[in-house]
C-alpha cells in the first residue's frame, strides 16, 4: 500500500494511514499513552500535556494527540524514554496540585481516568505543601449539569463536545491561568439537548448530572445493555442498576445507530431523584361501577368472558373488537396482540398510538437511518425536524455536514438544522405537496432546489411524520425520487418518524391495513402466507385505527377495546372520540400505573414498565434491536406478553406458541428485518450492539 | 434581550468602523479582538449588554466572547476611575519594592488592588510583568509606562493625571 506511512514507536515498526495521530498509531499496536483531553471524536486541543512523547530530531517533547505521523518518524514513549516518563509524572503531579482528591465522595471515583492514570503513570506523591485553591461549588451550568471547579483539570472535552459535536457552543473557558474555569455566558445556560454527554466524557468528576450525583459508587451497580425507549432512534445504552433500581443511563456505542452519544431526553428519562408515580400491582375489575382489586384469575376470567360474549354474539360480526397500543410496547407484544385480535376476534382494528406511517415504506422505499446519512453527499429534509424528534440523527446530520455533505430543507425553515442548510424552501400544509412537485420538475429543468439536489450523487430524502400521512405529498415525493434517480444518482428515501417502535408496529402487522412483514391485507397471496403460519384465517376487510376506531365505538360498531400501554383518554379528544371510549361494553387496559384511560376501564391489568421487559424494538432505520429486562417487575405485575398468553389460555384460544423463543421464531418467519436480528440456531435473543 | 440585559447599540460611526475591521479578516470571528477594543472605546466598559451585542454582531457564541474578554486584563468589565494604574507584581518588581508602593498607595490615596479612589480619579490593578525587570518597580498609568519607582516618584507621576 503506497499510501501508508511507516514509523517506529518504541523500536516497533508500525504502518498506518497518513493523517493518523501518534497517539492513535501507538494505540493500534497496544502501546498506551496517557491522555486526558484527547478524545477520538474531538479535534485535539493538546492542553493536558500528558501524552507527551519524544520524537527523534525534535528538540522538545511533543503531544502525541495532536501530532500526525510522518514517514520514518522515530517515536519514544514512556516505555523507552526516561525524559517522557518524567514529564508525564510531572504533568500528573501538576494536575493534582489543586485537584481536591475528594475521591471518596466523587461520582467518578472508581471509573475516573485521573485516578487510573495517576495510578499507572503518576508520581504517587506530591511536593506541593501549600494550600489548594477553593472555589464556590458546585455551580449549575444548566438544568441537568453542575460543575465542580476544584475538580476540573481544564481538559476542554466538554467545551469541544458542545462546540463540535452538539454544535451548541454554550460553554467556554473563562479567565486565564490559575483563575480559569468553564462557564456559560452571563445569563445563559447549558440547555443543549446533548449536555449529558459532557458528564460522560469528563475525565474527572468535575461535571456531574443533577439526577444521579452522590447516589452510588460505580462498583456497586450492574451495567446492563439495553435500548433507549424515548424515540425512534433506538440508541444503545447501558442501564446502571443497583438493588433493582435504575440509577442512570449511559451510552453503549453503536456506530450504526448512535456514535456513542445520547440526547438528554433519553439519558435523563431516568431520574432517581424524583418520586416515581405509584405502581399498579393488582388487577382491577369494575364491580357496581367501581374499580375493585381482584385476583389475576378473576380479572382474566372477567376479561375473557366479556370479550367472548361480544365477539360471539349472534351473527358474529367482524371488527367488533379493537386494540390500541402505546409507543413503548415491544415488537413481541404488538405481534401477539395483533395475532390474537385477528385470529380469535376476526378484527383488523389495530391502532398504534405512537406516530409513524407506513406510507413511504409501502411505496417500496427503503428505511433511512444513521448509516444512510453517513453515506449521503446530499440530504433533503422534507417537513422534518430531527433535532426535536430524532435528536441523535440531528447529531448525525451535523456530522455529515461537517464532513462536506450538503443539506437542503423543505418545510419549516426556522428549525435548528436550517442554519446548516445550503438550500432552504419554506412550505407547509397543502403548499408542501406543490413545493415537492415543483422541485421534482426543477430536477430536469436544472433550476432551484431541483438543481441543488441533482448535483449530488448519493441523495437521502427524509420525510417528516405528518407529511408522510399526506397521500399527495407522498406521491409527489415518489415523483421527486424517480426524477432524481437518473444520471448515475442514487437515492435513499424514508420517513423520519419520532414514535418509539413506530416502525416495529407496522413491521409486526399492528396496523389496520398491514399484516406482519408489510403484507397488505388486500393482497390475497400475502394474506395466505400469514394464514398458513397462523393456521387461522384473517378477515379480509381493512380495520380501523386512530380517530375512526374511537368514532366507530361511539356509533356502537366497535364494542370492546384492548388498550396496551397507551393512554388515549389523556389526549385532547373530540367529543365523539370521548363518547366512543365511554360507550364501550368492555374496555381492557394494561398499564404500569393509573391513567385516565385506566380510570374508564372495565378491567385493568398491572403491566411491566419498559425497563422490566425483555423483547425488541425497531428503530427508524428498521433495525430490530433486542434487549433484556434491566430490573424485575414489582410483585403482582406481569409483562404484556405474559398477560396476552394468559388471556389466550383462559379463552382457550388456538395459541400454540407460548415461550418467548417460540414466539420470536414465528415472528422471524414473517418479518425479514426481525429474522435478521435473530441469532437463530440457539434461539437465544442476541444482544444488539456492535455486531452490525 | 436575553438575560434581562439592556440592549446596546453601536453608533453609526462605530458601525462603519466595524465594517472596515471586518473587511480585513477572513472570518467574522477573527475580528473579535479589534471589535472588542472598539466597543470598549465606544462604551467605556464591556458590560454584559455590550458583550452580548458584540457576539451578535460577529455571529459568535456569547460563551466564546466571554472567554476572550475575561482572558485579557485590558478589557474592562467593571467601571473604573478616570485613570487606571497597572502596578507590576511580578517577581523582579516585587523584589525591587512593589510592596512598599502598595503600602504608600493605600496610605496616601486609600487605594487597594482592584479598588478605586473615592473621587473616582484612580483605579489600581495589579499587572503581571510589564517588561521592566531591570528597572523595577514599574507601573503603567493608562497607556503610559513608568519605572524606577519610589513612593515619591509615584506621587510625582500621579500629579500629572487629574
Amino acid at each position: 500500500m503506497a499510501d501508508m506511512i511507516t514509523l517506529t514507536i518504541d523500536g516497533r515498526e508500525i504502518v498506518v494511514p497518513p493523517g493518523t495521530k501518534i497517539i492513535e498509531a501507538a494505540g493500534s499496536v497496544g502501546i498506551e499513552i496517557p491522555r486526558f483531553c484527547y478524545h477520538p471524536k474531538l479535534t485535539p486541543v493538546a492542553v493536558c500535556r500528558c501524552c507527551l512523547v519524544e520524537v527523534e530530531k525534535v528538540p522538545k517533547l511533543i503531544p502525541a494527540c495532536a501530532t500526525p505521523v510522518s514517514a520514518g518518524m522515530v517515536v519514544r514513549t514512556r516505555a523507552t524514554s526516561e525524559k517522557v516518563r518524567k514529564a508525564q509524572q510531572g504533568m500528573i503531579e501538576f494536575l493534582l496540585i489543586n485537584h481536591p482528591l475528594d475521591c471518596p465522595v466523587c461520582d467518578k471515583g472508581g471509573e475516573c481516568p485521573l485516578q487510573d492514570q495517576t495510578l499507572a503513570y503518576g508520581p504517587g506523591g506530591t511536593r506541593f505543601a501549600e494550600k489548594k485553591y477553593h472555589f464556590k461549588k458546585p455551580v449549575p451550568l444548566g438544568p441537568h449539569i453542575l460543575i465542580d471547579r476544584e475538580r476540573c483539570i481544564l481538559c476542554l472535552r466538554c467545551v469541544q463536545f458542545q462546540r463540535e459535536i452538539a454544535q451548541h457552543p454554550q460553554i467556554s473557558v473563562t479567565y486565564r491561568g490559575r483563575d480559569s474555569f468553564i462557564d456559560t455566558a452571563p445569563g445563559r445556560t447549558l440547555d443543549s439537548n446533548f449536555s449529558g454527554n459532557t458528564v460522560e466524557i469528563c475525565p474527572v468528576g468535575a461535571l456531574t448530572g443533577r439526577h444521579y450525583r452522590f447516589r452510588a459508587r460505580p462498583w456497586e451497580y450492574e451495567r446492563k445493555p439495553s435500548i433507549c425507549p424515548e424515540c425512534a432512534c433506538g440508541c444503545n445504552i447501558y442501564t446502571h442498576v443497583r438493588n433493582g433500581e435504575i440509577l442512570r443511563v449511559a451510552s453503549r456505542e453503536n456506530p450504526l445507530v448512535d456514535d456513542g452519544w445520547l440526547c438528554d431526553r433519553g439519558r435523563f428519562s431516568v431520574r432517581p431523584d424524583e418520586p416515581a408515580p405509584p405502581r399498579l400491582t393488582t388487577p382491577l375489575v369494575r364491580i357496581n361501577g367501581r374499580l375493585m382489586p381482584v385476583s389475576w384469575d378473576g380479572a382474566l376470567e372477567f376479561a375473557t368472558s366479556a370479550f367472548r360474549k361480544i365477539a360471539q354474539a349472534p351473527g358474529r360480526p367482524e371488527g367488533v373488537v379493537g386494540a390500541i397500543a402505546g409507543p413503548s410496547t415491544t415488537n413481541e407484544e404488538l405481534y401477539l396482540l395483533g395475532r390474537i385480535l385477528r385470529t380469535s376476534y376476526s378484527s383488523n382494528n389495530l391502532s398504534f398510538d405512537g406516530g409513524a406511517s407506513s406510507a413511504l415504506r409501502s411505496a417500496g422505499f427503503a428505511p433511512v437511518g444513521a448509516p444512510d446519512i453517513d453515506w449521503a453527499d446530499t440530504i433533503l429534509l422534507i417537513a422534518s425536524d430531527p433535532s426535536r424528534d430524532l435528536p441523535i440523527l440531528d447529531l448525525r446530520i451535523k456530522k455529515a455536514v461537517r464532513k462536506g455533505a450538503r443539506l437542503a430543507i423543505l418545510g419549516n425553515t426556522s428549525i435548528e438544522l436550517a442554519s446548516l442548510a445550503a438550500s432552504t424552501i419554506q412550505a407547509a400544509g397543502t403548499d408542501l405537496a406543490r413545493a415537492i412537485e415543483e422541485i421534482a420538475r426543477n430536477v430536469p429543468a436544472q433550476t432551484g432546489q431541483g438543481a441543488f439536489l441533482s448535483s449530488g450523487k448519493r441523495i437521502v430524502v427524509a420525510l417528516g411524520e405528518t407529511a408522510s400521512r399526506d397521500k399527495t405529498a407522498v406521491s409527489e415525493v415518489g415523483k421527486l425520487i424517480s426524477a432524481l434517480s437518473k444520471d448515475g444518482r442514487e437515492v435513499r428515501a424514508g420517513v423520519f418518524a419520532g414514535g418509539t417502535n413506530a416502525a416495529g408496529a407496522v413491521e409486526m402487522g399492528f396496523h389496520p391495513e398491514y399484516l406482519p412483514g408489510l403484507r397488505r391485507i388486500d393482497d390475497v397471496r400475502a394474506k395466505a402466507q400469514v394464514e398458513a403460519v397462523w393456521s387461522a384465517s384473517v378477515a379480509a376487510k381493512a380495520g380501523l385505527a386512530g380517530s375512526s376506531l374511537l368514532c366507530s365505538a361511539a356509533h356502537g360498531e366497535v364494542k370492546a377495546l384492548y388498550v396496551m400501554g397507551a393512554d388515549p383518554a389523556s389526549r385532547s379528544l373530540t367529543p365523539e372520540e370521548r363518547e366512543g371510549l365511554k360507550r364501550l361494553e368492555c374496555l381492557v387496559v394494561t398499564t404500569d400505573r393509573m391513567t385516565k384511560t385506566a380510570e374508564m376501564a372495565h378491567v385493568v391489568f398491572p403491566a411491566a414498565a419498559f425497563w422490566e421487559k425483555t423483547g425488541s424494538l425497531t428503530n427508524v432505520a428498521v433495525r430490530v434491536q433486542r434487549f433484556e429486562a434491566a430490573v424485575p417487575p414489582p410483585p403482582g405485575v406481569k409483562s404484556d406478553v405474559d398477560i396476552l398468553v394468559s388471556l389466550a389460555k383462559a379463552g382457550c384460544l388456538p395459541l400454540s406458541k407460548e415461550s418467548p423463543a417460540d414466539l420470536a421464531e414465528e415472528i422471524a418467519r414473517l418479518s425479514e428485518p426481525y429474522a435478521r436480528s435473530f441469532s437463530g440456531r440457539t434461539g437465544s435473543p442476541a444482544m444488539s450492539g456492535r455486531e452490525g | 434581550m436575553e438575560g434581562g440585559v439592556k440592549a446596546v447599540e453601536f453608533s453609526e460611526t462605530a458601525k462603519r468602523e466595524i465594517e472596515k475591521i471586518l473587511s480585513r479578516y477572513p472570518t467574522k470571528g477573527a475580528a473579535l479582538l479589534p471589535v472588542l477594543h472598539l466597543a470598549q472605546e465606544e462604551f467605556g466598559v464591556l458590560t454584559e449588554g455590550v458583550r452580548a451585542r458584540v457576539a451578535q454582531v460577529l455571529d459568535l457564541p456569547p460563551a466564546q466572547v466571554e472567554g476572550v474578554v475575561s482572558f485579557y486584563t485590558l478589557f474592562k468589565t467593571q467601571p473604573t476611575g478616570r485613570h487606571v494604574i497597572w502596578l507590576c507584581q511580578t517577581l523582579s518588581c516585587d523584589l525591587a519594592g512593589t510592596r512598599s508602593l502598595l503600602g504608600h498607595l493605600d496610605r496616601r490615596y486609600s487605594l487597594k488592588p482592584g479598588g478605586t479612589t473615592a473621587d473616582g480619579r484612580f483605579t489600581l490593578v495589579m499587572a503581571e510583568c510589564l517588561g521592566g525587570c531591570g528597572t523595577g518597580p514599574a507601573m503603567m498609568v493608562n497607556w503610559d509606562y513608568h519605572d524606577r519607582l519610589t513612593p515619591e516618584r509615584v506621587d510625582e507621576v500621579l500629579e500629572k493625571y487629574r
